[in-house]
């Protein structure tokens, strides 16, 4: 029997089972109950997660249990993010609550899930080496992700690297990519087929819209991959795109910079990263146009 | 007999070093801290690390040990000065043997 997935419902159905009991999906390596009688939030699981995996009903367990729902007491154009009831956020605008409910579960992954070693990163695969790129907001991460993305690249993650600290491998989460203001024009340009979720005004980032996941990217996202490159990228405006490499030590202070829970895994996380620095060619990328920085990313040699 | 001042790390448990050619990298667990250190210094942390048996290093025997030939007065200064740096850090102790 084949698996049921998201494109199995039709969108008054989804709608229906999101808005009662809510649904379980599985959003490698996690599963997710989501619950949410607001429009939008139906329309962008309906977009963006189209291939992935609907459990049955009677699922018994699921790593996160959330929702977005409007606000009790509050104007019903607020909506609140919940998980296991709990409310860790201020009421957002409803035309932001597809978004609310994407930045949410990032927040349960990187604030919960302390098996693997999670980094604030993008991150990418070819020839059977991940590429991790850490970096803070604005740096033109997201943007490039999504368009190695669309280069061919497979892509693991726009938001966190998952690092088994036992392995030494990276796991695959690969959910839409979050992109704002400008670059979500320069992405449409690039891709005028590619499948958008809702727009979301006036959000406290300005503009956002998530674009889909690759289907091949989706369809390996039970894959995990050992790290090749680490790249800290930065986007500057009228730069030629330049990859210089970045000292080893110097790049697993950085690494260690963008990670959500190294203190936590003490030891353990501290030698998965410098595990993956000594697996990695390091490099300090900056770029202004795209199509400079693909053909550099396409060049990499693959390390030794 | 007189004095004689040492060096010793009694959390060895708690330190982890890395070396690379830029440097070395130190994870203090006790701490959650991480500390990136030079060449030399991570040197001779790593030397103090690996305690000899009867529990304690000399600022000479540190220096030799780093340098693999008989050290100045002036080297065994320097080196002197970094592991003063080390227990302030709260790294290493001074032993009184």
């Amino acid at each position: 029997m084949s698996q049921e997935t998201v494109a199995s419902l039709t969108p008054v159905e989804l709608e229906r089972r999101l808005k009662r009991d809510g649904i379980f999906l599985r959003l490698p390596p996690f599963v997710f109950k989501i619950q949410s009688p607001i429009p939008i939030v139906a329309q962008g699981i309906a977009e963006l997660y189209a291939d992935y995996e609907l459990l049955a009903d009677d699922t018994e367990f699921a790593d996160f249990h959330v929702s977005v729902v409007y606000g009790r007491r509050l104007p019903r154009r607020l909506c609140v993010f919940e998980l296991d009831g709990q409310r860790p956020f201020t009421p957002l605008a409803v035309g932001e609550a597809f978004a609310f409910l994407e930045w949410g579960m990032n927040w349960c992954v990187t604030g919960y899930c302390h098996t693997l070693l999670t980094l604030h990163a993008a991150v990418l695969e070819r020839h059977g080496r991940v590429l991790i790129m850490p970096a803070p907001p604005g740096s033109g991460k997201s943007t490039l992700c999504a368009a190695l993305m669309l280069d061919g690249w497979r892509l693991l993650s726009d938001e966190m690297a998952l690092l088994d600290p036992v392995t030494g491998l990276v796991t695959p989460a690969p959910r839409p990519v979050s992109l704002k203001n400008g670059s979500i024009e320069i992405i449409r340009r690039r891709a005028p087929t590619a499948s958008w979720g809702p727009t979301a005004h006036d959000t406290q980032k300005g503009t956002v819209a998530h674009l889909r996941a690759s289907s091949s990217s989706v369809a390996r996202a039970t894959e995990p991959g050992l790290p090749g490159w680490v790249v800290f990228p930065q986007y500057l405006a009228d730069v030629p795109a330049q990859l210089l490499p970045r000292p080893k030590a110097a790049s697993l202070m950085q690494l260690a910079q963008n990670s959500f829970n190294q203190h936590v895994l003490g030891k353990a996380g501290f030698d998965a990263l410098a595990d993956v620095i000594a697996r990695s060619d390091c490099y300090d990328f900056s770029y202004a146009q795209l199509d400079e920085a693909l053909p550099l990313f396409a060049a990499l040699p693959l390390p030794s | 007999m007189p004095t004689v001042a040492g060096w010793t790390c009694r959390r060895r448990a708690d330190l982890s070093l890395r070396r690379w050619p830029d440097g070395w990298v130190l994870f203090d667990e006790a701490q959650g801290q991480l500390q990136c250190l030079t060449l030399v210094s991570g040197e001779l942390l790593a030397l103090l690390l690996r305690c000899p048996a009867r529990g304690y290093w000399s600022s000479t025997e540190l220096a030799q040990a780093l340098m693999d030939e008989t050290p100045s007065d002036a080297d065994v200064a320097s080196v002197e000065a970094v592991a003063v740096a080390f227990q302030s850090m709260q790294l290493i102790e001074r032993c009184q043997v």
